[in-house]
């Protein structure tokens, strides 16, 4: 310290005007800096964990190896964005490449990207994990004897792709254009297979959807047009959450960061979900309902907002088809909004708090408290649920539409704080060739029972298979894991071991998984860091697009070298995705006489193939508004921009779309129907964002419809038939479920009335916050903090049954049993238990290999009717080129109980319904973790159940049609199409009435 | 608000009227970043930190560039302190940063403010002033000179000259603001009790809870005065440390943290009118923790007398 008096003496040393020039000096010295393009102020973000490196920097970035400590030895990268390829969001990522070996040395988050702003979850940085796995698939593989004998031999891409395009080929000449089905797990680029598949003519695109967000996306199809929300969570005040979403689920790191933005500003926060997940610890409010009763809860507070008259009258009156629905329900009543005011308040009226109360075991009182603060939210209602219970429920689809009913009522859709339809929180910029949709149906994809599903009946294609309802001549799966991740698994073996039911199984898979085991093929495709994809997800009010790269082919870029293909620069010879489908599509018709070829042929080397570099050079050229002038103003073209940052922003603020006037030149030789909606005639102006949204059909003079009429002017209106929010879905009403054509309650299939007296409910919905379904089993950051799954029980439960935590327990479904350990805590409700759903990976034991830290070995029995798995030997210490497999510390991986769950597909939106009713007992002495039977012929007989539950477009359709054609599909078939073959069309006579 | 009308210099490079927002911004970045760009301490006329200098400047050797550990009723850091603060961004309408308390979002917030007034006028302008002088009387000058005049004295280049700029410019903008209400800034209406009831280890455990004893006393302040008797510092706490180094020599100790108390208190004395309200508080503190030090060491002197009159011989 110091002791010098003349020091302290005058505390203030500079005068106003000194301390005006060094401001001034700053001023100058940030203009300058910022002029460059260079940031000046690097705040907060440079400090700490949150440090980013400044872009100017990204080419030669230099930091001390962490290795060399205690000495300084510099390191230098070239950082290269891409994104995460692990759950859906594409949050960006930042990966440090070596410049010299083009090795990656890490991945942190891209602080350019919109959407993660920077910051990842724990698989982000793990994709490090996933690029070195020793035990990953280097090379293609081709069996070798019978399938799932797990003998393989090396095989080169060009043997592949020969064999597997010779057998497309023929299935298409030969009209067997139904043969050919590609399986998708996580989406790469959105519509990028489905426009491979429309290429070849096949409608053989199969989503993973219906055993995911199915229920959730048909709840909001049917009011708006459109199928998933897109909450604007940091301008909230309320936040209403039916789900563990904060940690887990799409979007959850977008997401998450942005609602603890809202909540640092004062935002509430209820979470409805069973358990007490993480995502309920942060929680204003917890309701743990009993599963499948959610629906009940939203309905009390939708009721309790419309009997106090506290819901957005003139936003209901403007947006919300009233008058079709009292014209088709209430024709006696006269067709007034008052009137209908008063049917609603009819309608809702029994869903008092005492009734969601009875229902949901949640207590009146709290959920009245809910409803008072839903009723406060104004237009800044911020509502999410996407699986959890309306993936877990028979009628599940009705909690995201009863919650979407709160939004409606409180007019805070698409406002500041409110929720958004997904699609115009999206941007999935036009590529230079958008095939035509294909002339043929395919009915293992699309079956006649489910005229409304949201998308396709996949899981229920074995059972298709197994029926004799066909045959594939090659089947693709996607980076996906049929076997593991959907119910009753056993059927996904059955089918695939039968070479007379499935031609040629290839799987495209960067790792090993339970299905790809039963292939004749395994193809090496590319992590996050070894391929190219366009991404675009609704994380906010605004529009981003995410490019994927291969990061050391970017880097061996900047440094001169030229690449032509991604497997000059990725480990082994792994394949990127996009070069695989274009030589592909390229051998199946190499003459272009199939008309095939003609989308994969370079513009700009004619009779040459298109290299990815074209391909996105043309979107980004002509279909991202404001990249190319972005572009310029960093002196780069837009295919150099988005290789530089990774990532950029189309739009912000975009605010409620319905409400923009449509312009006088799209109305032309207008119609106008007694309800308002406006067609015209005026061609559709062109639209660069192919985002998909529903699609109304031209009035029978031809024209599209384009608005709709409110208060005398026409409005753009929301995709729906009608063009307002259909509260009344008269789609539902014509398709045979009048029932449910408003929002309402459906009992579920595990509703305490419809369980055994010694029945509990299983949920096995959930995730866990640090692993992605079977994607990241091989990263081994991830796996050390999460590899087993527990049943979750109550005490109550417990001692009830005598059981004690770390006990074995059978859990019984009505096809089977697991055997798995039990976690006694008070975090799930008395009568429930939960299991999640992200462990209890195996190999057979007959399999060389497999992933090495999570997958135990097994062998497959099947006698008869009985199928099961018993462990052969559990995970352990294994020596590999990365010495810390022979650091695994753990045995458990868990318990794959999804093979116990016969399938469950709603009849209405065709989602498999998961939730299981289960008897849960002590082991017996002989059992053992992990272990899993079941009885196919139960299994069968399920699913004969299930099926009968369905109305069949023969017997509902009011049109001939299979389908409503408005209706989202991936692939829309011609028209022609989705006429019902002749004769099986019972007529319209017998369309139910309208109400109920 | 304050964010909706930052200045974009890069697009508007003809700005003028008063710099001292953009200079508030860069000590923001100073206080923060532990290696600010070389343009900006150019400009600031600061040299480089040496490597490490930041952390043993503001965070280990000092107290953290934070409000709540100099007002918070036992220094801690965050805590009630920090959730009024985060309470007057949410009432602003501005997101909570992530230190709600911490000096480079005040002020960073500070230079948002000066940059509003000058591009407003009427009664939005009259609004944002106001904002500002509540940011700056309770949340920011009421602890950030007396933080700063601490700071200076540890005399860590170049962060002796960013106290001393800190200060000035604090001082500069407080020139512009209307006094607070009944003349005394918000957190000192209801403070703790200073230090003239405390006796012996209790009093010794609050000279480093600045709120009370008037003293921003850090760790490197207390290893100077161990370095010159000798004795090293505890490393657990301050506290701690404080109470080892009474033990070791109390008589010279405690004169040498009234010595400490007395050159603070000139210092900030000599703080100008407009710093008034802060002055008076901090300067009677430390008089009150000086005095009671000095009594202590005149107790501590006459046992160790006593104790030589007693010997027989």
């Amino acid at each position: 310290m110091s002791t010098d008096r003349s020091a302290t003496a005058p505390t203030t040393t500079a005068s106003p005007s000194n301390l005006d020039d060094l401001g001034r000096r700053v001023l100058a010295a940030r203009q300058e800096v910022e002029a460059r393009g260079e940031t000046f102020y690097s705040g907060p973000s440079s400090a700490g964990l949150a440090a980013f490196p400044p872009k100017e920097r990204w080419d030669n970035w230099v930091e001390l190896d962490s290795k060399a400590w205690p000495k300084r030895v510099e390191r230098r990268y070239t950082l290269v964005p891409t994104t995460c390829f692990n759950c859906e969001s594409a949050c960006g990522l930042l990966a440090y490449v070596d410049p010299e070996t083009l090795e990656v040395a890490k991945f942190e988050g891209n602080p350019e990207h919109p959407g993660s702003r920077g910051k990842n979850c724990a698989k982000g940085p793990a994709t490090i994990n996933q690029v070195r796995d020793p035990d990953r698939i280097l090379y293609p593989l081709r069996r070798v004897g019978p399938r799932g004998s797990g003998r393989w031999e090396r095989v080169s891409w060009e043997d592949a792709a020969s064999d597997i395009a010779a057998r497309i080929r023929r299935a298409i000449v030969e009209d067997r254009k139904d043969e050919v089905i590609c399986h998708i797990g996580r989406p790469g680029e959105d519509g990028f297979t489905e426009r491979v598949l429309a290429s070849w003519g096949v409608d053989g695109h199969n989503s993973h959807t219906n055993v995911c967000s199915s229920n959730g996306r048909a709840g909001w199809h049917y009011w708006t047009g459109i199928d998933r929300p897109s909450a604007d969570f940091a301008n909230a005040k309320v936040i209403v959450l039916i789900s563990s979403h904060l940690e887990t689920g799409h979007y959850f790191n977008p997401h998450a960061q942005r609602i603890t933005e809202a909540r640092a500003k004062g935002a509430k926060l209820v979470v409805m979900d069973t358990r007490l997940s993480n995502t309920a610890t942060h929680a204003d409010h917890w309701l743990s309902p009993w599963p499948g009763s959610e629906a009940a809860i939203n309905l009390a507070i939708a009721n309790h907002l419309i009997q106090t008259k506290r819901y957005n009258v003139d936003f209901v009156r403007r947006w919300w088809n009233w008058e079709e629905y009292l014209e088709a329900c209430h024709p006696e009543r006269a067709r007034t909004f008052e009137s209908f005011q008063e049917v609603l308040a009819e309608l809702y009226a029994g869903y008092t708090f005492d009734f969601a109360a009875a229902e949901s075991g949640v207590d009146a009182s709290v959920i009245a408290e809910v409803a008072d603060l839903v009723a406060s939210a104004g237009t800044r209602l911020a509502t999410h649920t996407w699986r959890s219970a309306c993936a877990g429920n028979l009628g599940g689809w009705q909690v995201s539409r009863t919650l979407l009913l709160l939004n409606a009522l409180t007019g805070s859709i698409a406002t500041e704080g409110g929720t958004f339809p997904n699609a115009w929180n999206k941007f999935v910029p036009r590529p230079r060739h958008v095939p035509p949709h294909p002339g043929v149906w395919n009915e293992l994809s699309w079956p006649v029972e489910y005229p409304l599903a949201m998308n396709e009946l996949s899981f229920l294609l074995p059972h298709f298979l197994l029926d004799g309802r066909g045959h594939l001549e090659v089947y693709f799966t996607r980076v996906y894991n049929p076997v593991w991740t959907n119910p009753d698994g056993f059927a996904w073996i059955e089918a695939l071991r039968r070479e007379d039911l499935v031609g040629c199984y290839v799987a495209l898979t960067p790792t090993w998984n339970e299905t790809a085991f039963f292939a004749d093929y395994v193809l090496p495709v590319g992590h996050a860091s070894e391929r190219h994809d366009l991404a675009s997800y609704e994380q906010y009010d605004g529009q981003w697009i995410a490019f994927r790269q291969p990061v050391a082919r970017v880097a061996a870029e900047r440094s001169g070298r030229r690449v032509t293909d991604s497997r000059e620069t990725n480990p082994g010879e792994v394949w990127e995705e996009n070069e695989w489908w274009i030589e592909l599509s390229w051998r199946i018709d190499p003459d272009g006489s199939l008309g095939i070829r003609q989308y994969y042929e370079s513009e700009e080397r004619p009779g040459e193939k298109l290299s990815v570099d074209e391909y996105y050079r043309w979107i980004f050229e002509h279909s991202v508004p404001g990249l190319p002038e972005a572009a310029a103003k960093e002196g780069l073209d837009p295919l150099g921009y988005m290789r530089r940052f990774g990532a950029f922003e189309v739009a912000r603020g975009l605010g409620a779309r319905y409400e923009e006037p449509v312009p006088p030149e799209e109305l032309d030789d207008v119609a106008v129907t007694p309800l308002g909606r406006v067609y015209t005639k005026a061609p559709k102006p062109p639209n660069p964002n192919i985002v998909p949204t529903g699609d109304p059909e031209p009035d029978p003079e031809g024209r599209r419809p384009v608005g709709v009429m409110v208060d005398g002017q026409v409005r753009r209106g929301f995709p729906t038939p009608s063009g307002k929010l259909e509260f009344y879905s008269s789609t539902l009403a014509a398709w045979g479920w009048p029932e449910a054509a408003v929002p309402t309650y459906l009992a579920s299939h595990v509703h305490p009335d419809a369980l055994g007296e010694d029945e509990m409910v299983l949920i096995s919905t959930f995730r866990l916050p640090t692993q992605i379904h079977t994607r990241s089993a091989n990263a081994k950051w991830l796996d050390e903090i999460s590899h087993t799954n527990p049943v979750w029980i109550h005490p109550d439960d417990a001692q009830r049954l005598g059981i004690a935590g770390g006990d074995l327990v059978r859990v019984e479904t009505e096809i089977g049993y697991f055997v798995a350990k039990a976690w006694v805590t008070e975090g799930i409700r008395p009568g429930v238990v939960a299991c999640s759903h992200h462990m209890g990976r195996w190999k057979p034991e007959a399999q060389p290999s497999g992933v090495g830290a999570m997958m135990r070995t097994v062998r497959l029995e099947s006698d008869g009717s009985h199928r099961a798995i018993r462990t052969v030997a559990e995970v352990g210490p294994y020596d590999s080129a990365d010495p810390d497999t022979s650091r695994i510390w753990w045995t458990d991986v868990g318990v794959h109980q999804n093979l116990t769950f016969a399938v469950h597909p709603d009849p209405v939106s065709g989602m498999h319904c998961w939730h299981q009713a289960v008897r849960v007992r002590k082991a017996e002495p002989t059992d053992r973790h992990g272990e899993v039977s079941v009885d196919f012929e139960r299994s069968r007989l399920a699913y004969r159940r299930w099926l009968a539950m369905a109305r069949p477009a023969g017997s509902v359709s009011p049109d001939g049609t299979r389908r409503p054609r408005w209706l989202m599909r991936p692939l829309k078939p011609s028209h022609e199409a989705f006429r019902l073959p002749e004769g099986s069309w019972a007529g319209a006579s017998r369309v139910p009435a309208p109400g109920g | 608000v304050p964010a909706g009308c930052r200045r974009r210099v890069a697009e508007d490079p003809t700005l003028d009227g008063s710099h001292l927002g953009e200079l508030l911004r860069g000590l923001a970045e100073v206080a923060e970043v532990p290696s600010p760009s070389p343009v900006l301490l150019d400009a600031l006329g600061l040299d480089p930190p040496a490597p490490g200098a930041h952390a043993s400047a503001l965070l280990l050797g000092y107290l953290p560039p934070a409000a709540s550990p100099s007002l918070d009723a036992e220094g801690r850091l965050g805590g009630p302190v920090a959730a009024e603060v985060a309470g007057f961004w949410r009432a602003i309408g501005v997101p909570v940063p992530s230190e709600p308390d911490g000096l480079a979002p005040l002020l960073r917030l500070a230079a948002d403010l000066s940059d509003a007034i000058g591009q407003e006028s009427g009664a939005r302008r009259a609004a944002l002033a106001r904002v500002q002088a509540t940011l700056l009387w309770d949340h920011l000058a009421s602890w950030a000179l007396p933080w700063a005049a601490g700071l200076e004295e540890l005399g860590i280049a170049p962060y002796d000259r960013f106290a001393r700029l800190l200060l000035d410019a604090l001082v500069a903008e407080l020139v512009e603001q209307p006094p607070p209400p009944g003349g005394v800034p918000g957190p000192f209406r209801h403070a703790p009790p200073d230090v003239a009831d405390l006796e012996g280890t209790e009093l010794l455990r609050v000279l480093v809870v600045p709120v009370r004893s008037g003293l921003h006393l850090g760790r490197a302040h207390l290893a100077r005065i161990g370095a010159e008797l000798g004795v090293g510092i505890n490393p657990s706490g301050r506290a701690e440390a404080v109470v080892d180094i009474v033990r070791a020599d109390p008589e010279t100790t405690l004169e040498r943290l009234a010595d400490l108390a007395d050159e603070r208190r000139e210092r900030l004395a000599g703080l100008p009118a407009s710093a008034g309200p802060v002055r008076t508080f901090w300067t009677e503190r430390l008089e009150t923790t000086s005095s009671k030090l000095r009594a202590l060491a005149r107790a501590a002197r006459s046992v160790e007398l006593g104790g030589e009159d007693s010997n027989p011989q």
